[in-house]
């Protein structure tokens, strides 16, 4: 089994954390369907917020 | 069906199998109840809503207010504006008031409530015995009792049977009864909120009601109390010639949260019977409430023969700011409806939301819709209505969304859609949108379509027959609506679904 590197980690935190912000996007407007939200703007907005918490983690990781 | 009961049954099968297959397809509900029963004259006048008065031992000014109702009454005239057609309704050829002989004393505890009556209730799948309900019926013992407990209000023609779990209610402030109770033992609060929200001469039907009406529920949550279970009431129709006017009374004070189920039956006749029902709730701030109704009245034969006019007013009034209320109904029953669930978004921010599905088969006919009036502030409403025609039915959808000047920034969205099934039916939508300040956005979607032959093969090809393949369509269409009802009633809204439209097509 190879072993999980921090590289890896770090790459693939670009990826996911967008995917998943526009997928809690997604499940946003749907929850809160009286909110009248975009769902355009909340999945962008979702990925968006995604990819600035990967940006973030991978500066504190160095 | 007449050719199972000529057909011998074959040993080894049971007679519940046979029974099973023989009520397949007709009104599950259609039986009536052997019981003595006792009449008020027939027609109404004065003397009628007197003696109807009486029988509730209510207060001269109740009396009072009845009679002041029908005054009204005989000077209004019956509306003719909805798509609906029928004969002319006599009114003076009907009984106003009918209970049975057992209930002439009230009883005190549902120990005392006549056998044959909490037979037919259980019959009908509501079992009124809390002890029975929490040693769990029907096969849910594996379910805990706490995520079960419904409390019940069961009424029968003009009177109310039974309400269950009152104490328990009663321990978290709650008060559930029937009007014709509260009218007598919480007067102030009747006197404060009755007719406030549907005004006495609001509407013709709502008018005679105010007259006649015999009993109901009548439901008060305290200041931050949330409802520890859920609050129902079933209306059982039973005897003949005689119309059903109940009338219920929700108030939600503030910060309080409650979800009531209404539930309806009637045997199956050949003549025609009324139902003219008004419902009222109020919601003050931070509260909120969540109204869901089954509605299976006899609808009438494949001939359009007998069968409830059901007209209704009901209608929510949100008082405070920030509070909710929710009308989920799936109609199915009734020869005639005319029902316009509504609500008025008085208070900023306050949210209204109204979910429907219409079936209409054979003669049936349906005109409903809703109501929402933007008073207040960054106020919310969102409409789905699913209409589903077969036969020679016709499904009328009429809605109103109306933003007042000081409604700024308020929202609606209406998705009204409808499905039909065969080629005599009818679909027909009338929105009305008022849109009077600049603000505000409403959004109305509506779509007409015909069950997709492709998508029956593509049922057919996998070993479903035609009626269970409409039946699965049609759940696909309505399933926004089955999804905002409760539980309870989702798994039996979606047999009814498939029931109502057995023999609609082929």
């Amino acid at each position: 089994m190879t072993h999980l590197r921090k590289d890896d980690v770090m790459t693939w935190l670009g990826y996911a954390l967008p995917v998943l912000g526009g997928l809690i996007g997604v499940a946003y407007v749907n929850i809160n369907h009286m909110e009248f939200i975009n769902p355009v703007w909340a999945v962008g907005g979702g990925a968006i917020l995604g990819w600035i918490a990967a940006r973030l983690i991978r500066k504190a990781l160095g | 069906m007449a050719a199972l009961d000529q057909t011998q049954v074959k040993e080894g099968v049971d007679q519940e199998t046979v029974d099973a297959v023989r009520e397949a397809g007709t009104y599950k509900y259609g039986w009536e109840t052997d019981i003595e029963m006792e009449y008020a004259p027939k027609g109404v006048n004065p003397d009628i809503v007197r003696l109807i008065s009486e029988k509730n031992e209510e207060p001269e000014w109740m009396t009072e207010w009845r009679l002041a109702a029908f005054e009204r009454w005989t000077k209004k005239e019956e509306p003719t504006w909805a798509m609906v057609h029928y004969p002319p309704i006599d009114f003076q050829d009907q009984y106003y008031y009918a209970r049975p002989k057992s209930m002439e004393e009230k009883p005190k505890s549902l120990d005392e409530v006549d056998p044959k009556l909490l037979a037919t209730y259980e019959k009908l799948g509501i079992p009124l015995k809390e002890q029975m309900i929490l040693a769990g019926v029907e096969g849910a013992e594996n379910m805990p009792a706490e995520g079960r407990k419904v409390a019940v209000d069961a009424v029968f023609d003009s009177v109310s049977v039974g309400t269950t779990f009152q104490a328990e209610l009663k321990e978290a402030g709650v008060i559930f009864c029937s009007i014709s109770e509260a009218i007598k033992e919480h007067p102030e609060l009747v006197k404060k909120y009755l007719g406030t929200v549907v005004p006495v001469s609001d509407n013709f039907y709502a008018t005679l009601n105010s007259a006649v009406f015999s009993d109901g529920s009548f439901v008060y949550i305290p200041p931050g109390v949330r409802c520890p279970m859920e609050l129902s009431t079933y209306f059982r129709i039973n005897a003949e010639n005689t119309g059903q006017f109940e009338r219920t009374l929700i108030i939600a004070d503030k910060g309080s949260y409650v979800s009531y189920l209404e539930g309806c039956t009637a045997p199956q006749r050949d003549t025609a019977q009324l139902h003219a029902a008004v419902v009222e709730i109020i919601v003050e701030e931070d509260a909120e409430v969540k109204y869901s109704t089954v509605q299976n009245w006899y609808p009438g034969d494949e001939n359009g023969k007998g069968g409830i006019y059901n007209f209704v007013t009901k209608r929510a009034d949100c008082r405070g700011d920030r509070s909710k209320v929710m009308w989920t109904q799936v109609e199915t029953g009734s020869a005639v409806t005319w029902k316009y669930p509504s609500c008025i978004l008085r208070g900023n921010e306050s949210q209204g939301e109204f979910y429907s599905i219409a079936i209409a088969n054979n003669y049936q006919q349906a005109d409903t819709g809703t109501k929402m009036v933007h008073l207040g502030k960054n106020t919310k409403s969102r409409i789905v209505s699913k209409g589903i025609s077969a036969g020679k039915a016709q499904n009328t959808y009429r809605g109103l969304v109306s933003m007042h000047p000081k409604a700024k920034d308020s929202r609606n969205y209406t998705q009204c859609d409808s499905l039909l099934i065969g080629d005599k039916c009818g679909a027909h939508t009338v929105p009305y949108i008022e849109v009077r300040n600049n603000s505000s956005r409403v959004e109305h979607e509506a779509t007409t379509s015909k069950v997709d032959d492709d998508q029956l093969f593509y049922c057919r090809q996998r070993g479903m027959d035609e009626e269970e393949a409409v039946a699965l369509v049609v759940n696909g269409f309505c399933k926004d609506v089955l999804q905002a009802l409760p539980m309870e009633f989702a798994m039996e809204a979606q047999q009814l679904v498939a029931i109502s439209l057995e023999g609609s097509v082929g």
